[in-house]
């Protein structure tokens, strides 16, 4: 059998057993809130149970985080809040070098102090931080689940990164 | 995917070195830069913490079980067409026929909690669902 053939979608209460877990996590870590990380987790499970997402083999958990960006990408644009601030996507853009005093972040961060911040991180550097950091996928399929080229993976995750210092120190 | 300029500073490229993103002709020369560069070497150390505090976060449970009914966040919706979604919803459920029996108590709460869009359905239900059979 072909690796690239389609396969059946995965029975949803299946997956939400095995990876609830770490759907509601990427969920909680890109909302901040439970109310919206039970809405997107829920959503994402609808669109499984209902075969609305295509299903190839590979990483579960890759597939999973790209069906949550496609609804966190929808549920932003729905709800629009506050504008995302579009800093251009240039990969060879170099950032000033950081000073030796925005080194030193505080030893300890608390939880909330630190989800307030990549909460408070723009959704496009907010989605590449957490499905890096929080959901552990490659840039390969950071890439894939966000619909960019590789070099803006790099990018976004390198100055959310430099965000959320600025915001802890 | 092209390595740093020389005498440039890595900037971007920080995250995917530590990430291991980096291909090996990429890698070494970001290397080279480090060994002289004090500012990167301080960047670099700096985006490996950020990196780590978010790694160190927690899973997050969810307060309630991903595989029980759908449940929506009430939406902004005129009361009337709230109160005549649920109604419709209740009739047609109810009047299946034999079907009905068969109907397990998460769907009916399902379809009911995905078809009101507002708030205390119940009061306006109850005159439409009372003289409905339930085949008893």
């Amino acid at each position: 059998m072909s690796g690239t053939e389609e396969q059946p979608v995965p029975d949803w209460e299946e997956v939400a057993r095995r990876h609830g877990r770490f759907l509601y996590t990427v969920a909680y870590r890109l909302t901040g809130n439970h109310q919206d990380a039970q809405d997107l987790s829920q959503e994402v499970l609808l669109r499984v149970r209902r075969g609305l997402e295509t299903y190839r083999p590979g990483s579960m958990e890759g597939w999973l985080s790209r069906i949550t960006m496609n609804v966190f990408v929808d549920q932003v644009r729905r709800r629009r809040r506050r504008p995302v601030i579009a800093l251009p996507d240039d990969p060879d853009r170099v950032v000033p070098p950081a000073s030796p005093a925005d080194v030193a972040l505080a030893a300890e961060v608390l939880p909330d102090h630190l989800q307030a911040a990549i909460s408070a991180l723009p959704e496009d550097f907010r989605a590449a931080v957490v499905l890096c950091d929080v959901a552990g996928l490659s840039y390969q399929e950071i890439g894939e689940a966000l619909g960019v080229p590789l070099g803006t993976v790099r990018s976004r995750i390198h100055r959310g990164r430099t965000m959320l210092r600025e915001a802890l120190r | 995917m092209t390595g740093p300029a020389p005498g440039a500073h890595l900037g971007d490229l920080l995250s995917a070195l530590v990430d291991h993103e980096l291909d090996p002709s990429e890698d070494a020369a970001a290397r080279v830069h480090l060994a002289r560069c004090p500012a990167c070497t301080a960047e670099l150390a700096a985006t490996e913490q950020a990196r780590a505090l978010v790694r160190g976060l927690p899973a997050v449970e969810p307060p309630v079980p991903l595989t029980g009914p759908v449940v929506r966040r009430p939406r902004r919706a005129a009361p009337a067409m709230a109160a005549a979604a649920a109604v419709v919803a209740f009739v047609l459920l109810a009047g299946v026929g034999e079907e009905r029996s068969d109907l397990r108590v998460g769907r009916l709460v399902e379809v009911h909690a995905t078809s009101v869009v507002n708030a205390d359905p119940v009061s306006q239900l109850a005159p439409a669902a009372i003289p409905v059979s339930f085949g008893r």
